[in-house]
């Protein structure tokens, strides 16, 4: 069932095209890699469905255009998780979490009884437990983005677009968040959007992979058929060796053999 | 709790230190006088039941009321800035002041005392307002944007106002004495005279510390979680500005006072203003009595200007806080 159509969305700063007429959809529960080099647009794509920059088109979440729904509205559907997250000095991991319930609060209210039980429940699901009164600031980068994902969920949003979700973290913990990141798309029946430029993880990751390039779409599908030698040295100007595994694609940086 | 009784405990040293000597007990006794109903004989004359209910309880009145409102408008524009240096002067409300009691002064002949809260008022207004409209790039309004306005505002009134004083530099002590600040005319009239203002200023800002909760974490995430950013800044920053400009109006340029007690409380609390803001509201109110009674008493009987203590307390107390905090920026 699709949960998120984006109809011909453009973009444009400052008259410069940097999102040309894109036209995709997601499906509910599904995990949609966006990928392509840098300056492809795939930041700016995922500012768009979050409502943070202004766009042509339309995009719609389960039937109804965005911008038609208040910023509260947006923020109940889709949560967002941008690059490099703002670490308040001085607020704690639990009270970091708790922002995300701040879409289902009244003007003048509190957290109520229900939506200290959602964080205590997140907080769980998480292992944050034991960081809870920690300074958000003072977090490891594993920590920090799992408490990121803690605030996403909080929001109980039934789509989640993390932008770079494992940049500059070691390969270790960038597992441990890939593997939770898929535990709770499970758990929890996510739609998962996200940009990574690890072609191996989004390989072994995403159900669907969609190519930018330039501002434009210029491949779409399953990891196998977007992930080719032939693309990537087309779009990215790198010479791989592209193997495949029972989990995915594993993309090989080879050398470019320059004696012939 | 400890907040309220700073309050309570500065508020009675406050009425108690004075030139004459009144007697802790009559005061009380005096106060509860106040109450409707109730009628106690407090031995004090009617001379001195004047100096207690017309001269000092005003004037205690009015310095909770300026330095509740100063830390709480400090408050409120450091979350709005996300800057712990941010302080209520920082988009011009302090500059247009200046200029327009400077216009008060140098007008007004003898007559000054009577306008001047009302110029100030203006003038703090303005270049708030000057400031606003100014701070508007292609990317919107932006805590940058709106700083580097405010600096250049700022400045802009600050020459008119030295021109002024040029013109009239045998009115400088006037201005002078009204920019280092005081309470030494409080009166029950100007406290009526801000407390509307003081009302919707604080009210608006204590149900906004939610909202500089979730943009503690910056623009674009406190959009993606429903915040109406560009909106929240505007309203705090009136709410903040409108209070700043009714305090100033009534006891001039008080530095500090918005910067440390918020500073303060934070390191204290936590950096939820959810429970920074009433604090330091509190907090401030108790604060500003204190320093005024170490204005009226330190060089007694002249009285030193209230802003030449906040800033002598102020600084090295300041110093320490950094000294002691493990990190500074948000």
């Amino acid at each position: 069932m699709t949960h998120l159509i984006a109809q011909e969305v453009s973009v444009s700063f400052s008259r410069r095209r940097v999102l040309n007429r894109l036209t995709f959809e997601v499906d509910r529960g599904e995990w949609l890699g966006i990928i392509g080099p840098n300056g492809a647009g795939k930041s700016t794509l995922l500012r768009c469905l979050v409502g943070l920059v202004p766009y042509e088109g339309s995009v719609q979440i389960s039937g109804t255009d965005n911008s038609e729904k208040t910023r509260k509205q947006r923020a109940q559907e889709l949560a967002y998780v941008p690059q490099a997250p703002v670490k308040p000095p001085g607020m704690t991991v639990r009270e970091y979490v708790a922002l995300g319930r701040s879409p289902h609060l009244g003007f003048f209210a509190g957290e109520s009884q229900h939506d200290a039980s959602v964080v205590a429940e997140v907080i769980e699901v998480l292992d944050l437990a034991t960081l809870a009164h920690r300074d958000v600031a003072t977090l490891s980068g594993g920590e920090a983005q799992r408490a990121a994902l803690g605030r996403a969920l909080a929001q109980r949003a039934a789509i989640i677009i993390l932008d770079e979700p494992t940049a500059s973290l070691d390969v270790g913990v960038q597992q441990d968040v890939l593997q939770l990141i898929e535990a709770l798309r499970t758990r929890h029946e996510l739609t998962v959007i996200t940009t990574m430029h690890d072609l191996t993880t989004v390989g072994q990751y995403a159900d669907r992979l969609l190519l930018l390039s330039e501002g434009s779409v210029v491949d779409r599908g399953s990891a196998t058929d977007v992930l080719t030698p032939a693309n990537i040295a087309k779009y990215y100007g790198a010479n791989v060796r592209v193997e495949h595994s029972h989990t995915g694609v594993v993309i090989i940086p080879v050398r470019p053999d320059s004696s012939g | 709790m400890a907040a309220l009784l700073a309050v309570v405990g500065t508020g009675l040293v406050g009425l108690i230190v004075g030139p004459v000597s009144l007697g802790t007990t009559a005061i009380l006794k005096e106060l509860v006088n106040l109450l409707p109903w109730v009628n106690v004989a407090s031995g004090l004359s009617d001379v001195h039941a004047g100096i207690l209910i017309d001269v000092r309880l005003p004037r205690l009145v009015l310095g909770l009321l300026v330095g509740a409102t100063l830390a709480l408008s400090g408050g409120s524009y450091q979350g709005v800035f996300r800057n712990p240096l941010a302080s209520p002067w920082l988009l011009g409300v302090a500059a247009g002041a200046g200029l327009g009691a400077t216009i008060a002064i140098v007008t007004g002949s003898g007559q000054f005392r009577e306008v001047l809260p009302l110029a100030a008022f203006a003038g703090a207004l303005l270049g708030v307002s000057l400031t606003y409209v100014m701070g508007y790039s292609s990317s919107g309004r932006t805590s940058l944007t709106l700083v580097l306005s405010g600096i250049a505002v700022s400045s802009f009134l600050t020459a008119g106002q030295t021109f002024l004083q040029m013109q009239h530099s045998e009115l400088l002590r006037d201005v002078f004495s009204w920019i280092m600040g005081g309470l030494t005319t409080a009166s029950w009239r100007e406290v009526r005279l801000i407390v509307p203002y003081l009302i919707i200023s604080v009210v608006t800002m204590l149900l906004y510390a939610r909202r500089l909760d979730v943009m503690s974490v910056g623009d674009d995430e406190a959009e993606s979680l429903g915040i109406n950013v560009a909106r929240t800044r505007l309203v705090v920053i009136a709410a903040a500005s409108l209070g700043t400009a009714a305090v100033v109006a009534v006891s001039g340029l008080i530095g500090f006072v918005g910067i440390i007690v918020p500073h303060a409380v934070r390191q204290a609390v936590g950096a939820s203003y959810r429970v920074i803001l009433p604090l330091s509201f509190l907090f401030g109110g108790a604060f500003l009595v204190l320093t005024d009674v170490l204005a009226k008493t330190i060089v007694s009987p002249v009285e030193l200007p209230l802003g030449v203590i906040t800033a002598f307390i102020g600084a090295p107390f300041f110093g320490l806080i950094l000294h002691r905090s493990k990190s500074v920026a948000p």
